[in-house]
């Protein structure tokens, strides 16, 4: 009787991790395919999805009043709408604010919703706004801090020290100031200088090495097992692909892509010519008189000062997953990314 | 028979190390999903001059799937100036020829091969069709599968990188709800994919080519002679090829894609024979080459190692079980040294069966699924399953070598129910 028991026991206890398992088979609740993320990536996302749905709920509501109510992702909110230009002296709007004119607010506004600017925007020092979408210019004036996201059809002056949110997005010049922070950005082009008329490229296009002549080959170069350093002036043809480290300390044109398992170093060198993209395992640190066609793309940092990234008609990227400094004299035509600390000084 | 019982001990301990040995790589790998770092993917480069891609998608009796692959690649956002599609007919009985000249008259970017050569099977359909690619860039899907809208764009960026001349997304099931079997597999790809493919990037070690999902930089593949039509394989194969001379393989978790899976457990049973089968002959054309080449580093190496003996190791555990059988019933399981083997087994018991485990509860986790975890105990069930059918791919990839037979290609069955339909 006991061993008959004994068995009944063991069964039983071999039996009981399968209980939840049957239960999740009889009564499935969670037996849907995993969701799949279809995207098609869009730099100034936030701006345009914002638009999109003022548009569709001024189509669907009409909003004849001067408050209203609009439905965002956030849940049903109280929307004002301003049918000329606004002032604002009120330390804080906790509705979403629709402004057909420009917008102008003082030292310590605080906008705690979206708002929606049709003209020009010109926020105050210590201003804080939740996101904002600018039909035209963007003025964010000292360590005013965005906390979501910030999209201009026009283009964006950033004060110092101010923050820009998850994102920055323009149509045109995105303009920074030392001490600005940042996570994402794009702009055509995005500036690190007060004065765009003082952008110093150091030497003219004619005096640069003639890259124009030449096309980015496509053949396969040996692979590098060891550290590179180019101290004397070099031009190179294909890719440079080093499982080690890369310095450049003179002038450099290379008419391919770098990839380097470790560090990329460009130390105050003139007439560098990057024709294809530089993607680094660890930190690419470029100072000089740089000129980038391709992408810069780096597993923990960058810091760049006197570079320039892309063209008017060439879009490019630069991101870096821990660090991104942007010094003097950057211009990049297209997108930045940080998942750490980006900032500019 | 004194002899033979010493070879039976030492084959236990050897069994008891490899089951540590891999033991300790799932925890790692799991380990290193939740708290290590994560490497950065390149799908957030914005980079308005693109490659030109040919997108290949090997096809035998597609009729059901066709329509829908095409439907949403022409729906892609990748400029149709940048890309041609070309699905491979490999003699089909069925309506696939209609609907793919169909869909090419109202596409010119699609651009159908169809084969009629008696060498049929998606390794040789492969390699015919690399000699008339137009694209620098090849991309490959398996018909079944449901390419989303920025999927190209994203898979394309990887090659912004030099050394990376491979790219493999991640593998999802669209038929996860059909029953036991479709859901084991769809939590076996949540561990393979979220945690092991992903950590295998992150650590720098070698994420491998899946064959589809994925693609290569073409004037490499024909450089390296193509694919081995020996080898029913050629994704791992390819894999392999690529890191012993250096060049990288980038594993892109974010880019998901949704397959149709197996649903009865025959076809399972054939699918993943062919796979050790194939995946076998791979281990024994480059164990070798991964050891000695230079462009490995230690821990690669070691990864590269552990990656081709996976379906072999079923087969050495399940000598191993008849092993111990053998030995209990000879009175001879007093090992070597009981300590020893105690903490071995206690490892085990305790870390090792359970480590698949740990990576498929954390895939679910981190894919924010829980209640589908609770199926975990009948991995047991699968676990002797697949030990069953991968031994008997492996040995006949053992018959393979020995016979210097031809390997043919077994397409696995489709269950998708809706009619074939031309281009609307």
């Amino acid at each position: 009787m006991n061993f008959i028991i004994l068995i009944l026991i063991f069964a039983f206890f071999i039996f009981l991790p399968f209980v939840p398992g049957i239960i999740e088979l009889l009564a499935p609740a969670d037996d849907k395919p995993l969701p799949v993320k279809d995207y098609s990536r869009d730099a100034r996302y936030f701006g345009g999805s914002f638009r999109r749905i003022l548009k569709d709920s001024f189509q669907r509501d009409g909003f004849e009043k001067n408050i209203s109510e609009i439905k965002l992702s956030s849940g049903l909110e109280k929307i004002e709408i301003i049918s000329s230009d606004f002032n604002s002296y009120e330390k804080n709007m906790d509705h979403v604010l629709l402004v057909s004119g420009n917008l102008t607010s003082k030292h310590n506004s605080n906008f705690n919703k979206e708002i929606y600017i049709k003209g020009n925007a010109y926020f105050g020092n210590n201003n804080i706004i939740r996101a904002a979408a600018v039909d035209k210019n963007v003025e964010i004036n000292e360590t005013a801090k965005i906390i979501r996201w910030l999209d201009a059809n026009g283009g964006i002056k950033a004060g110092e020290n101010s923050y820009l949110g998850i994102s920055a997005s323009c149509g045109e010049k995105l303009q920074l100031s030392n001490g600005c922070r940042f996570r994402r950005l794009f702009g055509n082009p995005i500036l690190t200088l007060q004065d765009t008329s003082k952008v110093d490229y150091g030497l003219m296009d004619s005096e640069r090495t003639d890259i124009n002549n030449t096309s980015i080959s496509t053949y396969f170069n040996e692979i590098i097992n060891e550290d590179m350093r180019y101290d004397e002036p070099a031009i190179i043809n294909g890719n440079l692909i080093i499982n080690g480290s890369l310095e450049i300390n003179n002038e450099f044109t290379i008419n391919g892509d770098i990839k380097a398992g470790r560090n990329i170093t460009v130390k105050n060198a003139k007439n560098v010519n990057f024709l294809g993209n530089i993607i680094s395992d660890k930190t690419i640190r470029m100072s000089g008189n740089i000129k980038v066609y391709g992408n810069i793309f780096a597993q923990e940092e960058i810091e760049l000062e006197g570079v320039e990234v892309g063209n008017i008609n060439k879009t490019k990227s630069v991101i870096s997953k821990k660090k991104l400094i942007l010094g003097k004299n950057v211009v990049i035509y297209g997108f930045v990314l940080t998942e750490g600390i980006g900032i500019v000084g | 028979m004194v002899v033979l019982i010493i070879i039976l001990k030492i084959y236990m301990l050897f069994v008891i190390l490899v089951m540590a040995i891999y033991t300790f790589r799932h925890n790692f790998f799991t380990l290193n999903r939740v708290f290590g770092e994560q490497k950065l993917y390149y799908q957030d480069i914005i980079d308005s001059e693109l490659m030109e891609l040919s997108i290949i998608i090997p096809m035998y009796n597609e009729e059901k799937t066709a329509p829908h692959i095409l439907d949403l690649l022409m729906k892609s956002d990748y400029p149709a100036s940048k890309m041609e599609v070309l699905p491979v007919n490999d003699s089909s009985t069925d309506k696939t020829k209609e609907i793919l000249d169909s869909y090419a008259l109202k596409y010119p970017i699609i651009k159908p091969i169809h084969r009629k050569s008696e060498n049929r099977g998606k390794v040789p359909a492969l390699n015919e069709t690399l000699k008339i690619a137009k694209g620098e860039i090849i991309l490959v899907f398996d018909a079944d599968y449901l390419p989303g809208k920025g999927m190209l764009k994203d898979l394309a960026l990887a090659f912004k990188d030099p050394k990376v001349c491979s790219v493999m997304g991640r593998v999802m099931l669209i038929n996860t709800s059909k029953n036991l079997l479709t859901r084991m597999l769809d939590l076996e790809r949540t561990g393979g994919y979220q945690v092991d493919q992903q950590a295998r990037y992150n650590l720098g070690l070698i994420p491998q080519y899946g064959g589809t999902v994925g693609g290569f930089r073409k004037e490499l593949v024909l450089s390296l002679g193509g694919f081995d039509e020996k080898i029913l394989a050629e994704d791992t194969e390819l894999t392999f090829n690529l890191f012993i001379k250096g060049w990288d393989v980038a594993y892109a978790n974010r880019l998901e894609c949704y397959e149709e899976a197996p649903e009865e457990w025959k076809v399972r049973a054939n699918q993943i024979k062919r796979w050790s089968r194939g995946h076998n002959r791979v281990l024994f054309k480059y164990l070798l080459p991964v050891i000695t080449t230079k462009h490995l580093n230690f821990y690669q190496k070691l990864d590269g190692v552990l990656l081709l003996f996976v379906y072999l190791i079923p087969f050495i555990f399940l000598l191993g079980i008849l092993d111990s059988i053998v030995l209990f019933f000879t009175g001879e399981m007093n090992l070597v040294n009981y300590v020893i083997v105690y903490l071995l087994v206690g490892m085990y018991v305790t870390f090792g069966s359970f480590a698949p485990f740990y990576q498929i509860g954390i895939g679910a986790f981190l894919d924010r699924t829980s209640n589908r975890i609770r199926l975990l105990p009948f991995f047991f069930f699968v676990f002797v399953f697949n030990m069953w059918f991968i031994s008997q791919g492996f040995i006949e990839s053992v018959i393979d070598v020995i016979s210097f037979r031809k390997v043919t290609w077994h397409k696995t069955k489709r269950y998708r129910k809706e009619e074939a339909t031309a281009a609307k």
